[in-house]
């Protein structure tokens, strides 16, 4: 078995990118530290690149280690955190503007609660269903490619896309665009 | 049930936009770069032939070419998530600090990827008149920490056209004081153009490339 070399490693990380960043984001919850994770997963990546076998599919062994290192990521997060996320300051999102307004300069408070409480009520998901919904919803990836990726059946990916929709729903579905009474938000 | 999960899936396409092709490939470049430095000239090189050939194809194709080089190139490092600011704001800013742009896309093909990974839908411009000239482009968090601004001087005067996915954008024109604003949608685009001028300038200039594609 003739191991992949790192400019061969590149092409293959660089062909399903965007899938293994989709991956990270899911798992740690938060985009802006998912660049981060799948670049220390890139270098753990290449670390063990005599492990892989060219003969398997690279995005599902690149994707095992990014949900590794982002697990490890959230694991370290969480033991920072100190405020419960329902009762926290939805300001301290990472990566969102500080002020809740649009391109225009408008405030725009429905929206971004309902934002707020997504993030929040995706953390209660489990990590591979979140990966699940992001590569579904956000990149559009068929199931089959989804199962590819995350090693595992399409039936299953299905049926955590379609769970974690329902479990969405039902959490946020009840008013929409109210602001979380909890969140002592006010935009005006 | 079904409106609450298109609430969801427009929140979730907002809320997780990866970033654009060109700084996913820079993070494995760098990782590659780091872990077997003997690789970087090889690596530099293939850019230089691919270089090469996308300015040979440019030429032979007539393909409109961006300026490569001078003090508004960036480099893919140029992308990073930065704190909101207004559209005018943005545009104040960046003729403050001379109306460079942070990243000139090679040839249209760059311009049009640049879109498309970071936004899902590909947009090219078509040949500009003589008095309009392309700058480049720069990365902004106004209207999502996404907005994508392509800066072009017409008559000499800046303008500067923001562009980012129609679904985030739920606000109403507000105009902005000594600027006019233009609004376009194509596809899943919205497109803002701000201007000193009274007519848009640029908006009709771009095109969905794979809309064309298809006629």
């Amino acid at each position: 078995m003739r191991p992949l070399s790192p400019d061969g490693f590149a092409d293959c990380f660089k062909e399903c990118s965007r899938a293994l960043w989709c991956i990270a984001a899911a798992i740690v919850g938060n985009p802006d530290q998912a660049e981060d994770v799948i670049q220390e997963a890139a270098l753990v990546a290449l670390g063990k690149l005599d492990r892989f076998d060219p003969s398997t599919h690279f995005p599902a062994w690149m994707s095992r280690i990014v949900r590794y290192v982002a697990l490890n990521h959230a694991r370290r997060r969480a033991v920072r955190r100190t405020v419960p996320l329902e009762t926290g300051d939805p300001v301290a999102v990472p990566g969102r503007p500080q002020v809740p307004v649009n391109g225009r300069g408008e405030i725009t408070p429905d929206q971004r609660s309902f934002d707020d409480r997504l993030l929040a009520a995706l953390r209660d998901l489990d990590e591979t269903a979140r990966a699940c919904l992001l590569l579904r919803v956000v990149l559009e990836m068929p199931y089959g490619e989804i199962s590819l990726a995350l090693d595992i059946r399409p039936g299953t990916a299905m049926s955590h896309v379609c769970r974690a929709r329902r479990l969405l729903g039902a959490r946020l579905g009840t008013n929409p665009m109210k602001p979380a009474a909890a969140s002592g938000a006010t935009h005006g | 049930m079904a409106e609450v999960e298109q609430l969801i899936d427009a929140s979730l396409r907002r809320l997780f936009v990866p970033p654009p092709q060109h700084v996913l490939d820079r993070i494995v470049d760098r990782a590659v770069e780091q872990i077997a430095p003997a690789v970087r000239p090889r690596i530099r090189g293939t850019r230089l032939l691919a270089a090469a050939a996308a300015i040979a194809a440019a030429v032979v194709g007539g393909w409109q070419l961006w300026r490569v080089a001078g003090p508004g190139a960036g480099g893919p490092a140029a992308y990073r998530h930065q704190p909101w600011r207004s559209l005018d704001t943005v545009y104040g800013d960046t003729v403050a600090a001379g109306f460079e742009p942070a990243w000139v896309c090679a040839d249209d093909r760059e311009f049009a990827l640049t879109f498309k990974s970071l936004h899902h839908q590909g947009l090219l411009l078509a040949d500009p008149p003589p008095q309009i000239e392309t700058l480049g482009l720069l990365y902004c968090n106004s209207i999502t920490h996404r907005t994508i601004g392509v800066l072009f001087r017409v008559d000499g005067k800046p303008v500067i056209v923001f562009v980012d996915q129609v679904e985030r954008d739920a606000v109403q024109p507000r105009p902005f004081v000594g600027l006019n604003v233009f609004r376009r949608q194509i596809g899943r685009l919205v497109l803002y153009e701000l201007s000193p001028l009274a007519e848009p300038s640029v908006l009709p200039l771009f095109y969905d490339p794979d809309v064309e594609n298809r006629r």
